[in-house]
């Protein structure tokens, strides 16, 4: 039976103002899952998206009106309970001795999944047993109990934290008879269990993103006042498969990186005589190479609102809090449109959502600024069925919810929403420096195409065509973003993608190869291939990379310099928040994939692709800079007002090997860096 | 083979016809003997091909291993019985309580996500063992033949032993506990419990180990040495495939090492064999030091045939009694050999 939508309601059914999590907690309710039986609910109450953050929000007032699934054995209730309680000051620094370091220490926080501790490569100084990792927390392994069953780490929100006596401790027992039992090694400190679904398991794997971002990051040889705190977050299954926690899991991490530096900090102030200066804690550069292919481009998200609140922080006001993102590898996915609507025809895109697909299928629209109160027509026809268009109700200034529809089969969704099929929900953005203007924003969600447990909880694969418009009051570009899609098992055979379809889009040049954003004809300017009209490779960049306090890192083959054609492409006439700050190596050569890297046994080496290491590699530059900014001068004074930003823009115009003609911005950002200015022999040396 | 290509009806109808041609008159006095013809000293294999060498080696040290089952007609309990030193492992099935044995599906399940990494080594592991020892030691036909030979009946020995075992020992596949176990390779007719995969490659490993080191496997085990992360992998393998449990790889293991012992006792004719014994049942995972310490060695006076028993402690008993009824049948055996024996002999 071919699913209808139904007209636009009220929110009060909704209950959160993420449409992410509304569209979780109804699928629970039209599976009919057991809630309990893998995630805590309740998930977001409160306010998800904020325009403005409030200077000096703390952790407490970040956090405490959200949530996200965790497996149970990994979840500490006691402390989500008490953390409202806890009150703006609340303290979740660890118990204990923290490490001993220098002034002059620079921290890379590398945000993962499945990254090593035991490493050789991540020893300081190449001596063994001396983890350069200061602490390494692991949100999703089992909480650590006592003999009497009490919380070892009561402080931590979820999982296990070790630090670098521990560690370092742990690779001396594992190595003291001999070679080290790494399986072991990894079980016992809970970034490996082999028992439950959804449970860590990368590292049991032959390689592991984590293991491979924290060697090109961090691995080998570095200068000493170079340490590493690493979070390693949890499985996909948890995340979810359109990435929808990832935001949450990061900023989490975001936050303990800085809470553990402070915590260091505070430790060891005392003993430097004075020769920090005026610094308050030690500079900070986080890789996280993850992102989330749609979003608010114009930032508002949780991440960017965490990022805003560490910076604001007083400790952190004068001191670098510096973060890079890939911007992703979906450049040719057919994942990005955008449409100029005007009071004419209703602008029309074409949805391909592919058969026996076992995860959800979801489309995020934003428009550009619109008046406070308009309203946007909008269908997404089901294949075979004719598009009716509805218009939205009013959208006013609310980051809330104000209405949805369902897609359902039958005339009602049923007591428990079991007819419904899919939803779409819509909420406006007020623009900060326009009352009077909001960005709309609807979302779209639709059931898997394949469904084993549940085979009748499904949406028809096909072609859905997506109509918007006409918009009568002035001419509105409107992006159309196909959301990550993941899948939840372990080798991606799941989770089939989606795209979007348009007449002028093609995949492929004449010759048969890939078609890029550009061709890169010689000694002559780049040529802009992607002029196909809605379906754009502009504008496919990660949206998590999009936002003014981080930067994104694009990607090119070291052989010649020639941007990967995945590498995921900025917008055209755009701000620089929206384009690549810089390019770095992903591959090697025409005929060598990838880069180098550790695999996930100590000693092994993959090469591996995607701009996830180019972006490693760029933590890297930035961290090693800082260090040696920080070894000239202790005080800190030569990172005063220091941003990677800056920085990234300055040297990659200076590193690329051929400045003229200028390659696209869209595409490597102010230029090409190398990873091989005194880096890569270093970092190839142990 | 013959002396220049592999045997043919062609061939053979050749060769009848080239004798009736060249023999002569074979009743002619005066047959020529081979001038370069050798004869082998009693004590020496060398003049058998290599194949054939291990099959006389193999059949003669077999019969030395006697499999004891709890009890004549029921499935159970196993002991292994090495003729120069008495009794050297004792393994025990896990329950056959369906609930209990789901317990052990969730670390199937779990290791299930490694399936496309192993994927190769599962294939190829489905009939050669030997090739990834032989990556850890420099071995083959030229370098280290007794060595390639060693292991080689080793592994013979093993899959005669485990057989029995098995049999006596049956417990169900995880294919027939969960159907969403969907295994990579097909489930063999065979018990589950123990893995004949960690029999053998511990086996291999422990006389592996012995060879280039010296050292015992619970030294092996405790520096994690080469052949025995190697044996580890493989029988994990196993797992990851979807045809055995851990409970089945840690009994392989503890049955592996012991005969892996008692081939070193063979081979240089020294050395303890001492008694081990493993008792199936839910285990967390299968790393070196859960093996480690299924190898505890106990010696026979040491072991309380109650201890860690269940509902089957009794057979067990039985095990103990037919030990020494059949200890009493060889020493029968051994005398009236002794008076039946010709003078001088």
């Amino acid at each position: 039976m071919v699913p209808k939508w139904t007209d636009w309601e009220c929110p009060s059914d909704v209950g959160t103002t993420s449409p992410y999590v509304a569209w979780h907690n109804l699928k629970i309710q039209i599976r009919g899952d057991d809630e309990t039986a893998f995630i805590e609910t309740p998930l977001n109450k409160g306010a998800a998206l904020q325009q403005a953050t409030p200077v000096g929000e703390t952790f407490t007032e970040v956090f405490q009106n959200e949530g996200a699934p965790m497996r149970t054995p990994a979840k500490n209730t006691a402390f989500w309970g008490n953390l409202s309680a806890m009150g703006p000051t609340a303290d979740w620094a660890p118990q204990g001795t923290a490490p001993k370091v220098g002034a002059d220490t620079v921290i890379l926080g590398v945000i993962d999944r499945g990254a090593p501790l035991h490493h050789r490569r991540l020893n300081a100084g190449g001596t063994d047993a001396n983890s350069r990792i200061l602490a390494a927390w692991q949100q999703d392994a089992d909480l650590k109990e006592d003999d009497c069953g009490s919380l070892v780490q009561p402080f931590l929100p979820c999982g296990r934290e070790y630090y670098k006596c521990e560690i370092d401790d742990a690779i001396t027992t594992a190595r003291q008879n001999g070679a080290i039992d790494e399986h072991l090694f990894n079980t016992k400190l809970g970034l490996v269990k082999m028992e439950g679904p959804n449970a860590p398991r990368s590292l049991a794997r032959r390689q592991s993103h984590g293991a491979a971002v924290l060697d090109v990051a961090a691995g080998g040889d570095l200068p000493d006042n170079v340490y590493v705190i690493v979070v390693n977050m949890p499985d996909r299954a948890t995340i979810g498969a359109s990435g929808t926690f990832l935001n949450y899991y990061a900023s989490l991490a975001m936050w303990r990186i800085a809470r553990i530096a402070e915590w260091i900090w505070d430790a060891n102030v005392a003993d430097w005589d004075g020769k920090h200066g005026h610094r308050t804690c030690f500079p900070v550069n986080v890789n996280l190479s993850f992102g989330k292919n749609a979003g608010p481009i114009a930032g508002q998200s949780f991440l960017q609102r965490s990022i805003r609140a560490i910076r604001s922080l007083p400790r952190w006001r004068n001191v670098p809090f510096e973060v890079a993102l890939p911007v992703g590898n979906d450049n040719l996915e057919q994942g990005f449109a955008e449409i100029a609507l005007g009071s004419g025809d209703p602008g029309k895109v074409g949805w391909r959502v592919p058969p026996a697909d076992q995860t959800d299928n979801v489309l995020e629209i934003w428009t550009e600024p619109v008046r406070n109160g308009a309203q946007l027509a909008i269908e997404v026809a089901p294949p075979g069925a004719g598009a009716s268009l509805v218009g939205s109700k009013p959208l006013t200034s609310d980051p809330a919810i104000t209405s949805w529809r369902r897609l359902q089969v039958g005339d009602a969704p049923g007591p428990n929403n079991e007819n419904v099929r899919g939803a779409m929900y819509a909420r406006a953005f007020p623009v900060p420096s326009d009352p009077s203007l909001v960005r709309l924003q609807i979302t779209v969600f639709l059931l898997p195409t394949l469904d084993n447990t549940s085979p009748d909880k499904i949406t028809p694969p096909g072609l859905w065509e997506v109509s918007l418009g006409p918009f009568s009051e002035h001419a509105l570009d409107v992006t159309l973003a196909v959301q990550t899609d993941q899948s939840t098992g372990p080798d991606g055979g799941t989770g089939l993608r989606s795209r979007l379809v348009h007449p002028g889009y093609d995949r492929h040049l004449p010759n048969g190869r890939r078609r890029d954003s550009y061709a890169y004809p010689f000694a002559t300017p780049p040529v802009d291939q992607d002029n196909g009209g809605v379906v754009l490779r502009h504008g496919s960049m990660n949206a998590s990379s999009s936002m003014e306090e981080i930067v994104a890192i694009s990607a090119h083959r070291k052989m010649d310099g020639r941007p990967a054609d995945y590498a995921a492409t900025g917008f055209r006439n755009r701000s620089d928040v929206r384009r690549p700050a810089a390019s770095l190596p992903s591959e090697t050569g025409a005929a060598h994939y990838g880069v180098i890297a550790a695999g996930a046994a100590g000693g092994s080496a993959i090469p591996i692709s995607g701009t996830s290491f180019a972006c490693a590699m760029a933590s890297r530059r930035i961290i090693v800079h800082m260090a040696d900014l920080l070894k000239r001068d202790m005080a800190g004074g030569h990172l005063a007002g220091f941003t990677a930003r800056d920085w990234l823009q300055i040297a990659a115009a200076r590193e690329d090997p051929s400045p003229a003609p200028q390659l696209p911005q869209a595409k490597v950002g102010a230029g090409r860096m190398s990873f091989a200015v005194g880096d890569e022999a270093r970092w190839r040396r142990l | 083979m013959h002396a220049g290509s592999a045997p043919s009806t062609l061939l053979q109808a050749a060769l009848i016809t080239t004798q009736e041609g060249v023999r002569g008159d074979w009743t002619t006095p005066g047959a020529v003997p081979d001038p370069g013809v050798t004869f082998p000293s009693p004590t020496s294999l060398e003049y058998l091909s290599s194949s054939r060498r291990m099959q006389v080696v193999r059949s003669a040290i077999a019969p030395l291993f006697r499999v004891l089952p709890s009890g004549p007609f029921s499935h159970g309990a196993a002991l292994l019985w090495f003729a120069p030193v008495g009794p050297i492992a004792l393994l025990q099935r896990p329950s056959l309580d369906m609930d209990e044995l789901k317990e052990q599906i969730d670390l199937v399940l779990g290791y299930s996500d490694l399936r496309l990494d192993r994927s190769a080594e599962i294939y190829a592991q489905k009939d050669d063992l030997l090739s990834f020892f032989g990556s850890a030691v420099r071995m083959n036909f030229r370098d280290r033949e007794d060595l390639v030979e060693m292991l080689a009946i080793t592994q013979g020995v093993c899959s005669d032993i485990e057989m029995q075992v098995k049999h006596q020992c049956w417990t169900p596949r995880p294919i027939d506990v969960d159907s969403r176990v969907l295994p990579i390779i097909q489930t063999p007719d065979h018990s589950s419990f123990p893995s004949g995969h960690a029999v053998e490659a511990f086996a291999m490993a422990t006389v592996l180990h012995r060879y280039v080191t010296g050292e015992t496997p619970e030294q092996g085990l405790e520096s994690f040495a080469l052949p025995f992360r190697i044996a580890q992998r493989i029988a994990v393998n196993r797992i990851v495939a979807g045809v055995h449990f851990a409970t089945d790889t840690v009994a392989g293991a503890v049955l592996g090492i012991a005969i892996g012992e008692a081939m070193i006792r063979m081979l240089w004719s020294e050395g303890d064999v001492p008694f081990r014994r493993y008792i199936g049942g839910s285990t967390d995972d299968v790393t070196s030091d859960i093996i480690l310490k299924a190898q505890e060695p106990v010696t026979p006076g040491d072991f309380d045939a109650n201890a860690g028993l269940n509902e089957e402690t009794d057979k067990y008993s039985r095990v103990e009694t037919m030990m020494r009824n059949a200890a009493v049948e060889h020493a029968k055996a051994y005398a009236e050999a002794i008076a039946d024996a010709p003078e001088g002999a």
